[in-house]
């Protein structure tokens, strides 16, 4: 590898008046490295990159391109240096064809008129150059998570990139599309592209990035330093400047089943029969498509079901809607939490009782102050962290809007909790912070149902895991059968050697 | 023990330090004032009346804005209550025509009042459930929608009246639109309690606060076990029935129908609860906002004509006055990061 760093920043620093964003921070890029910025939100990540794209200007210090001082260059020179910042939302237009989101907005012209021949050229040339194999002509809101941000990417980076900062770029994605986008990342250093990656995942920095640098309160926490040296832990500590203990469930002792599956079935997957423990907390496992989230889903009451019998305790519950399936107990916590879980016009407070007002009332009216008390009760429960009641659901972090929704779920008095990967995009604190209070919450009697991709977590939380492949359930194995993470992956996966078995 | 700050903003403004809380506080004030922006136009307006007209801060104005303020009031809130679901009734005038249509023509046929009355505002309801149905169950697009249903009723009073004025005599349907108590219109109270009852219900009752949650995000209501259907049809329900009310009032003030009355209020009532705050995409909006929208429209048109200003610029000051509510509505959402 090449001896001289691609990008370097000395001592660079950033005041907004009497706040300090960055202090003296250093930073060192290797030349076709994907290198991790990892920190918490508010660490200084955000104000670091655009420090280096060149949107704001460094109170002190330098940085330097290939050896060369570019601090006095603006955003669209260093464009042209090939230093691209993409954003965590991409700017794909959906109703548009592939070619088009390419060259949009500059349109090839013959006499006066868009040249669609030459659109369809660019784009091919593109597509094949960058190897995303789509065609042309496909909109690009049909492509898959991971293709449309590889087709963004490409936009940006078209002829001239060198360097690409990712803001977040697998928010919202499965293990297995994070996985083909990184393959593809990779692919794209070993055609000489560099990548700063940002996150606060540090599993994102374990398995894309080869080197990192570890942001908190604005100060490099730990100099840069290549992944293969950095366990999960260390990072997470680095990040949080605290021990971040993993939580581990005490296995349950088996208890009599409280929620029975009789020839359940949904669209798309084969019947299936199971039943959960009271107390039990139960993985439904496997790959988008798999089965899992339909199941889940019909469930919750958020899809038809088909067939089939579900039991609760003595009764046969009927679920035709969510109201249905909340009013016989059981409550569901969407895997889309801003799209699906919360109404960003209201407060907290509001969040957290919606669809539970008619719990919440006195003759028709209803009862501020137990609205008040039930919320402050909340909040000490599950650690919500916000300014107060009154305070817009959107200006939380996404553990604590996560919090939230877990309360608006307990409120409904629930006897079963449908949980569809409840650790999505929230920070590793807040992660632990989850996985206690589901804990907790079994320990009063509570059965959990829950989605999640990440295997290593699974083991930690659930008693036993479905796992589900290609519209069935193939599998059901206690957690103390499962010899590790790997053998959980290889489950999820269509594994040739047990295609014959259960 | 973890003291930073829990709100989650962007990593420049990250520390809230003596600095910030000045800075947030003074955001919060702004904030307020666009809130209550309809609120700090209707004194200054006021204000400026008058000082240009004596006769404008008297008792006897007061009431002849209250009176004129009540057929727009009631309107702007079946609107409101539309626009809080992200949907929106514009039919609600053509509703308000055929309603007044339907009572004029029981009276006039010798029907008692009291169930020309119910006919007019059972008339404006079942109005209302056809559009709630047509919206919610056939996912039909509610602008086309009622804004069709609103030609299709203005049409029908056309055909049925043949463009002329159908009136009826004084008797207990006019005695609302024009009796006076110790020396008061009697008119005015049916939007204030109409009004009063609004605000109770979307603030204080859960089928309230289903509807900003329905408007806020229709998918999280539904996960959060809300039937957003029945919501929605429920709302428009509503509008109809107080479409329907507002019919009555109109007839019984104008002991009469006919298509021309209500031609310039659609805008109005569309205008009002903007200028009120109620958000056109849905989940925010109080109803004291809608009150204001529609007391400011009232009383810029009574103030234009007071101090004698041309009728030739009153619609001119109208659209001024929307627009400036859209880009007031447009720096809200802004400000909000909705």
């Amino acid at each position: 590898m090449n001896s001289h760093p691609l990008l370097e920043a000395r001592g660079v620093s950033k005041h907004f008046g009497a706040v300090t964003a960055l202090d003296g921070v250093d930073f060192t890029v290797s030349p076709g490295a994907v290198h991790g910025v990892l920190g918490k939100n508010g660490a200084g990540k955000s104000t670091l990159m655009a420090l280096i794209a060149g949107a704001i200007a460094p109170t002190e210090g330098r940085i330097f391109l290939n050896g060369s001082d570019i601090t006095h260059l603006s955003l669209p020179e260093r464009k042209d240096l090939g230093i691209h910042l993409m954003e965590q939302h991409t700017e794909i237009v959906p109703s548009l064809g592939v070619a088009e989101n390419l060259i949009f907005p500059d349109y090839p012209t013959k006499n006066g008129l868009v040249d669609w021949s030459a659109v369809r050229a660019r784009g091919e040339d593109l597509l094949r150059r960058y190897g995303l194999s789509v065609s042309c002509d496909q909109l690009a809101g049909t492509l898959s998570l991971p293709d449309q941000r590889k087709l963004s990417l490409i936009k940006t980076l078209a002829d001239k990139g060198t360097l690409a900062i990712l803001d977040e770029p697998t928010t919202a994605m499965s293990r297995e599309e994070r996985i083909e986008l990184f393959e593809w990342i990779r692919e794209l250093t070993e055609g000489g592209l560099t990548f700063i990656y940002i996150t606060h995942s540090t599993r994102d920095v374990r398995e894309v990035c080869n080197e990192y640098t570890v942001l908190r309160d604005g100060r490099g926490a730990g100099a840069a330093g290549s992944v293969t040296t950095g366990s999960d832990e260390g990072l997470a500590k680095l990040m949080t400047g605290v021990d971040v203990v993993e939580f581990k469930r005490e296995q349950a002792a088996a208890d009599e089943p409280l929620l029975r599956l009789e020839q359940f079935q949904v669209a798309g997957v084969r019947p299936v029969s199971f039943s959960v423990g009271r107390g039990e907390v139960v993985g439904l496992v496997g790959l988008p498509g798999s089965g899992a989230r339909e199941v889940a889903r019909a469930l919750a009451g958020l899809q038809e079901i088909e067939a089939g019998s579900v039991c609760l305790g003595d009764t046969e519950v009927y679920i035709r809607h969510t109201a249905d399936a909340i009013d016989a107990g059981i409550a569901y916590l969407p895997n889309d939490r801003i799209g699906e879980g919360l109404v960003p016009q209201l407060t907290v407070q509001e969040n957290l009782w919606t669809g539970n007002w008619p719990t919440q009332q006195v003759l028709g009216f209803l009862d501020f102050n137990r609205m008040r008390e039930g919320f402050a009760k909340s909040r000490e429960e599950f650690e919500i962290q916000t300014s107060g009641s009154e305070q817009l659901i959107n200006q939380l972090s996404g553990g604590n809007q996560q919090k939230v929704l877990l309360g608006r779920l307990v409120g409904t008095a629930p006897r079963v909790l449908v949980l569809d990967e409840p650790t999505a995009g929230i920070d590793v604190e807040a992660k632990e912070d989850v996985h206690r209070l589901i804990d907790a919450l079994t320990m009063q009697g509570l059965s959990v149902l829950m989605l999640a991709y990440d295997p290593a977590e699974l083991i930690r939380l659930v008693d036993r895991v479905l796992v589900f492949r290609d519209g069935a359930l193939v599998h059901e194995l206690l957690v103390d059968e499962l010899t590790g993470e790997d053998m959980l992956f290889d489950l999820i996966h269509a594994h040739t050697a047990e295609s014959g078995g259960d | 023990m973890p003291t930073e700050p829990t709100v989650k903003t962007s990593d420049s403004t990250r520390r809230t330090t003596g600095v910030n809380a000045t800075k947030w506080a003074t955001r919060r004030v702004a904030d307020v004032m666009l809130d209550n922006i309809v609120w700090l136009l209707l004194v200054g307006f006021s204000v400026v009346a008058g000082l240009s007209s004596p006769f404008f801060l008297t008792t006897a104005n007061l009431q002849n804005i209250l009176v004129q303020a009540t057929v727009l009031s009631m309107i702007a809130l079946a609107v409101g209550v539309t626009l809080l679901i992200a949907q929106i009734d514009l039919s609600v005038i053509g509703n308000l025509v055929f309603s007044g249509l339907i009572g004029v023509l029981l009276v006039r046929a010798g029907v008692p009042d009291v169930i020309a009355i119910l006919a007019t505002v059972a008339t404006g309801t079942t109005v209302g459930l056809v559009n709630g149905v047509f919206v919610a169950k056939l996912k039909m697009n509610s602008l086309i929608e009622t804004l069709a249903m609103g030609l299709v009723l203005t049409g029908a009073v056309l055909a049925i009246t043949e463009g002329k004025t159908l009136t009826v005599a004084a008797s207990s349907y006019t005695y609302l639109g024009n009796a006076r108590v110790g020396g008061w219109p009697l008119m005015p109270l049916v939007f204030i309690v109409t009004y009063v009852i609004a605000g109770i219900v979307s603030t204080r009752t859960a089928w309230g606060r289903r509807l900003y949650a329905v408007g806020g995000n229709p998918r999280a209501a539904t996960a959060a076990g809300i039937r957003i259907d029945a919501v929605r049809v429920q709302a428009f329900i509503v509008a109809g029935a107080i479409a329907g009310v507002a019919g009555f009032l109109q007839t019984s003030y104008l002991s009469g129908v006919n298509t021309t009355v209500a031609s310039d209020l659609l805008l109005y009532a569309v205008a009002a609860p903007v200028i009120g705050g109620v958000s056109l995409f849905g989940g925010y909006g109080r109803v004291i906002g809608l009150l204001g929208g529609a007391l400011l429209i009232t009383v810029t048109q009574v103030a234009l004509q007071i101090v004698n200003v041309s009728a030739y610029y009153v619609q001119m000051v109208g659209g001024g006055m929307i627009l400036l509510a859209v880009f007031v509505d447009a720096i809200r959402i802004r400000r909000r990061g909705l």
